[in-house]
């Protein structure tokens, strides 16, 4: 297990590093920096502005001060609002925002990160609530008028962008019932459409995964034996097959983590929250570097280590699966 | 009275190609502690008509329309699901043929036998263990506690039918299906499991239905043998008469083609000509005429009847025996 | 054990038949190949086949949008709001003005509002140019509010986009020689201020090529310039969402189809290779795809699109399209599952027995190849294939959202989606923006889920045979 452990970090890091650099190279050589939007900068000030956030040094240098943990300005370089030094994401610094100059990168996500958790978290859990009770209750009812129906609906909710499903539910609950408030957050309850309207593809394809598996698990010999043991109908179902059942869905909740995180961009900007999202495409258009390269490794790692989470949780699941070589 | 005793049971099955039925007019009767042979090939109905015993046939698409199937005086077929819960496991268990399927993969083997005893005898978890590693014991595996917590995986084929059949005696039923309990193992863990079967047997007292297509299984383990074919039995009789000298052309042909030590090697296998009978396509007249070397144009017209032949209880369908008269 | 006499074995015997008849029997019991055995499945899932013949409507209707006598869809009338839905039999007859070369003008009329007269007077000078310069007679839209008049003069039988040449050649006529300048002078002592709008010939498409040029000639031949009114409404700018649905289709399909394809080409030839090669290399190479899969590629995609935006005048100096480098970008996401799936494909097929089977028969490499492994391969592809189109089409309408994919004046499903958005206010809510679009995209997709859900299981081998 320890090496299983060691060797996804050591890939984890290989990952990373890649992206990193990658990245930060393919943004640094476009042409058109940071400041572009800016109108009219005076010379000086953009040949200042520019010093400051060290787009005059050399690429490798830059990069090399961007990966830290050496502080390679001997006029030691202040961010953000002027106080410490940057000191590089080895040392978990992501340095000043570019296009925001008053904060550090570091200071945006940690605004806006508990938000997407939340949005994130909420969707999550549509997901697996609908998902889970639709796919089982189809898989027992199977070829009956709520299975096909179920079945439909799952099949329209992978079917349709959740964008479109974002403007159903608030033509239908925002302004027909007017249970919930439009956009905007403040609290859990604005937090319900979008967190409906993110998960609702994925609770469609979790439905489908737990029905076909719930199917075939009823269908094995076990679940005979069992039913000739003399147990109770629901003992057989909550004991013996959902445990099967749900296993694919286990395996697919690394892919759907990923999933939600890149559909909470739009949703994000349909119900006006304040997530990391949001920032991350407009740090892109702004070309704000250091916050996209920022948002962009948090999210690797978020996914990576959920990957990781699931893959672990899946062998504590089925005892006939070992950790395979990393 | 008869432990079992089951009248014209009759099972069918709606499918997309319409009625097939897997089970007719089938009766007999079994009383303790005796050992009965259910013999056929697959499609004969022999498993089906075990599983309509206990209620596990799925209701759709399968239906039980015909016959009483009596156990200790109750009739199975017309007890309510809860009534029957409470047999199944504890008066009647079953075993089936494929341990490494019929076994959950995902649950440890102690809690797959615990609950049998937490349901059916209200035990509690600590004592239910006990009990339970008391039972594998009993079927000869070493070191229970410790197997208790093993899953099915880990153990090997022969184990794993130790452990079936140890799960379905911890209540000590009086009557034990056994389907094909030994065809999906090797040939010397077979003997083994046979040899503990009987043990166990001698231990409670249990009756047994053994449905097998192996005859050499029924020679050593069954009191008396039925064969069925096409969903009806054809011929009755006890073991020792039936293998040697069986009455009904079937069973002939079964009996002729199982390769024996002293035939001739240059001699061709001997084999039933012609193939399975298709449920859902059954012709007029007895089943097995299409196959049959006896056969006669009475034969396609019309359907024998399960027939008395000579002195013993036993019987035979079939047109062409001669009836009475012993050679 | 004495020495064993071989002699005449009579199982071997024919029974009388002679091998001829023998033969003719075995071949009159046909196996089925697989792909008639998967096309008799499909067949019986009535979903699916239905699906897939819903499909094969919808592209031929994206193909033939140029046929179809439908409004422009990108042609601007600035209304106050979206129109709502008019049924087919109480739409009024619309004379397609957006279809025809037209020659506006705006006139001030100086010392008081038009009238009749007035208009009669300055109207027909104008006329008169435009007749003569295009040698046929014009049909006459007037409006006016107060001393300001809009005048378009429009050719009668004359597609816009198919006839430029005159288009340009009248308003070069105009430019310049109408009211040199800028006032007009009518026989009864009115003065007004003219000014030469421009000659309209291209705003009712984008540009479109020959083969799509080729059909709007003949839709004029037989439709004329007849069009369907708003039946299912119109958005904010006057747009009709019947036209923008079906010829957004062509862009959203046809970006479907092409990043398909191009995942489809890198995916199964990186995959083959490495279930081929096997080893070490298929070990290096799955571990790339891993490392690739790990990646978010959302962030992926909008920084390489944010750069592209950079670079896009270079691009188009080599001939290169915006929306090709898109196809490609998009395209290069999707192989990564498609590569993962025939490897894996290939690695089981590497090892049947059947194979070897070929092998020992003595088939030479590139006959397996073709013969066995490609017709397994290719069915799996395929039920990807159609999953993958799907997802794509989210993709490209995900991307228009956030305003990284197609752009306007083109249409695309995902850019309807995103009017579709501003549909959504506390006023008025104008619901058929959002019905319309989200029923086309979402019964396309709901069918090629269907048909890829259909088409997995009429494929799958171990069905073969069943009913």
């Amino acid at each position: 297990m320890i090496g299983f452990l060691a060797r996804r970090a050591l890939w984890f890091v290989v990952t990373l590093l890649a992206v990193v650099t990658v990245s930060f190279f393919l943004m640094r050589s476009v042409r058109g920096g940071p400041f572009d939007a800016d109108r009219n900068l005076h010379p000086v000030i953009e040949k200042n502005l520019k010093a400051r956030y060290h787009l005059d040094w050399p690429l490798w240098k830059q990069y090399l001060q961007y990966i830290g943990p050496l502080n390679l300005d001997e006029k030691g370089l202040v961010d953000g609002d002027g106080s410490k030094p940057w000191a590089g994401i080895l040392t978990g610094d992501f340095g000043p925002s570019f296009k925001y100059r008053d904060f550090t990168v570091n200071d945006i996500i940690g605004q806006s990160l508990p938000i997407s958790m939340a949005l994130g978290s909420v969707a999550m859990f549509w997901a697996l609530l609908l998902g889970l009770t639709t796919g089982v209750l189809s898989a027992l009812l199977r070829g009956g008028k709520l299975d096909v129906s179920m079945r439909l609906a799952a099949t329209a909710g992978i079917a349709l962008p959740n964008f479109v499903i974002a403007g159903f539910l608030v033509i239908g609950f925002v302004f027909w019932l007017e249970l919930l408030p439009v956009a905007g957050w403040g609290s859990l309850r604005h937090l319900i459409l979008p967190g409906f309207a993110l998960g609702a593809p994925f609770a469609a394809y979790i439905s489908r995964l737990t029905r076909t598996g719930m199917l075939e698990v009823l269908s094995q010999e076990y679940i005979r034996t069992a039913h000739a043991k003399g147990l109770r109908p629901r003992t057989v179902l909550l004991r013996h097959a959902i445990k099967g059942g749900i296993l694919p869905v286990v395996s697919y909740l690394g892919p759907a983590t990923a999933g939600i995180l890149t559909g909470s961009l739009v949703i994000e900007k349909i119900f006006a929250i304040p997530g990391t999202g949001t920032h991350f495409v407009n740090s892109a258009l702004n070309r704000d570097y250091t916050l996209a390269m920022g948002v962009t490794i948090l999210y690797t790692v978020l996914v990576y280590s959920l990957n990781t989470i699931v893959d672990l949780a899946y062998t504590f699941l089925d005892p006939r699966i070992e950790l395979e070589e990393a | 009275m008869s432990l079992l005793e089951i009248r014209d049971l009759g099972v069918r099955f709606e499918t997309h190609h319409g009625s097939v039925r897997a089970v007719t007019e089938l009766s007999y009767e079994l009383d303790e502690g005796e050992t009965l042979g259910l013999v056929g090939e697959s499609g004969s109905g022999k498993s089906v008509s075990s599983l309509a015993v206990l209620g596990l046939i799925p209701q759709p698409p399968g239906v039980v329309d015909a016959g009483r199937v009596r156990f200790d005086g109750r009739d199975l077929l017309a007890l309510s699901p809860k009534a029957l819960r409470a047999i199944r496991g504890n008066e009647i268990s079953m075993i089936f043929q494929d341990p490494m399927t019929s076994l959950n993969p995902l649950l440890t083997v102690g809690r797959q036998l615990t609950e049998v005893l937490e349901v059916h005898r209200g035990v509690g978890r600590r004592e239910a263990r006990r009990r339970c590693a008391e039972g594998l014991g009993d079927v000869g595996i070493p070191n229970p506690e410790a197997r208790l917590d093993a899953f099915p995986h880990e153990l090997s084929g022969g184990m794993r039918q130790r452990v079936m059949i140890a799960m379905a005696l911890l209540c000590k039923p009086k009557l034990l299906f056994a389907d094909e309990p030994t065809t999906a193992l090797d040939v010397t863990i077979q003997a083994q499991i046979l040899e503990l079967m009987g043990d166990l047997r001698e231990r409670h007292g249990m009756a047994i239905v053994l449905i097998t297509h192996d005859l050499g299984v029924v020679a050593g383990m069954c009191d008396r043998v039925h064969v069925m074919y096409a969903g009806r039995l054809v011929e009755v009789a006890e073991t020792r008469a039936l293998f040697h000298d069986p009455q009904h052309p079937y069973t002939r042909g079964l009996l002729r083609s199982v390769p024996n030590l002293k035939s001739d090697p240059d001699e061709r296998l001997a084999s039933i000509d012609g193939s399975p009978p298709d449920l859902a396509a059954l012709p007029g007249g007895c089943a097995f005429a299409p196959r049959c070397e006896l056969r006669v144009e009475r034969c396609q017209d019309s359907r024998p009847l399960l027939e008395p032949v000579g002195a013993d209880d036993r019987r035979a369908a079939c047109f062409e025996i001669d009836r009475g008269t012993r050679a | 054990m004495g020495e064993r006499v071989s002699r005449h074995d009579e199982r071997w015997d024919l029974g009388g038949k002679d091998l001829e008849a023998l033969l003719r029997e075995a071949e009159a019991v046909r196996g089925e190949s697989l792909w008639n055995d998967a096309w008799r499945r499909l067949k019986r899932n009535r979903a699916s086949y239905w699906s897939l013949w819903f499909l094969v409507a919808v592209v031929v209707t994206s193909l033939a949008a140029p046929l179809l006598p439908l409004p422009s869809p990108i042609a601007l009338h600035l209304q106050e709001e979206p129109e709502a839905p008019v049924p087919p039999w109480r739409a009024a007859f619309d004379d397609g003005w957006d279809h025809r070369i037209v020659a506006g003008f705006t006139l001030v009329l100086e010392g008081g509002e038009w009238t009749d007269a007035a208009r009669a007077a300055f109207e027909a000078p104008l006329r008169e140019v435009v007749e003569r310069a295009a040698d046929r007679e014009v049909h006459v839209r007037w409006s006016a509010e107060g001393s300001e008049a809009k005048l378009e003069l429009a050719l009668p039988h004359a597609a816009a986009l198919l006839e430029l040449p005159l288009a340009d050649h009248i308003a070069d006529l105009l430019t310049g020689s109408v009211a040199p300048d800028g006032r007009l002078a009518s026989a009864d002592g009115r003065t007004a201020e003219v000014e030469f709008a421009g000659v309209s010939a291209r705003s009712g498409y984008w540009d479109l090529g020959p083969l799509d040029r080729g059909a709007l000639w003949l839709r004029y031949q037989v439709f004329g310039f007849w069009q369907t009114g708003p039946w299912l409404g119109t958005d904010s700018k006057g747009r009709d969402l019947m036209s923008r649905i079906v010829w957004g289709s062509r862009t959203s399909i046809g970006v479907a189809l092409m990043a398909t394809l191009c995942s489809l080409v890198i995916g199964v030839t990186y995959g083959a290779l490495s279930g081929l090669l096997g080893g070490r290399v298929d070990n290096a190479m799955m571990r790339f795809v891993d490392i690739l899969y790990s990646i978010p590629f959302i962030f992926v995609v909008i920084f390489l699109i944010t750069i592209i935006n950079e670079y896009r005048t270079e691009l188009a100096d080599l001939g290169i399209e915006y929306i090709t480098v898109f196809y490609v970008v998009v395209g290069a996401i999707y192989w990564l599952t498609m590569a993962r799936v025939v490897r894996g494909q290939v690695l089981s097929l590497k090892n049947t027995e059947f194979i070897e089977a070929a092998r020992v028969v003595g088939a030479s490499t590139r006959r397996i190849l073709f013969v066995h492994l490609v017709p397994n391969v290719l069915s799996v592809v395929i039920v990807y294939l159609t999953l993958t189109v799907p997802a794509v089409m989210l993709f490209e309408a995900f991307l228009s959202f956030l305003g990284l994919g197609v752009e306007p004046p083109k249409v695309s499903w995902g850019l309807l989606a995103v009017d579709s958005t501003e549909a959504i206010n506390p006023m008025k809510t104008y619901w058929w923006l959002v019905a319309g679009p989200a029923a086309a995209m979402g019964a396309t997709l709901l069918a090629l889920n269907i048909l890829g859900d259909g088409l997995r299981d009429a494929l799958d081998p171990k069905l073969r045979g069943s009913e």
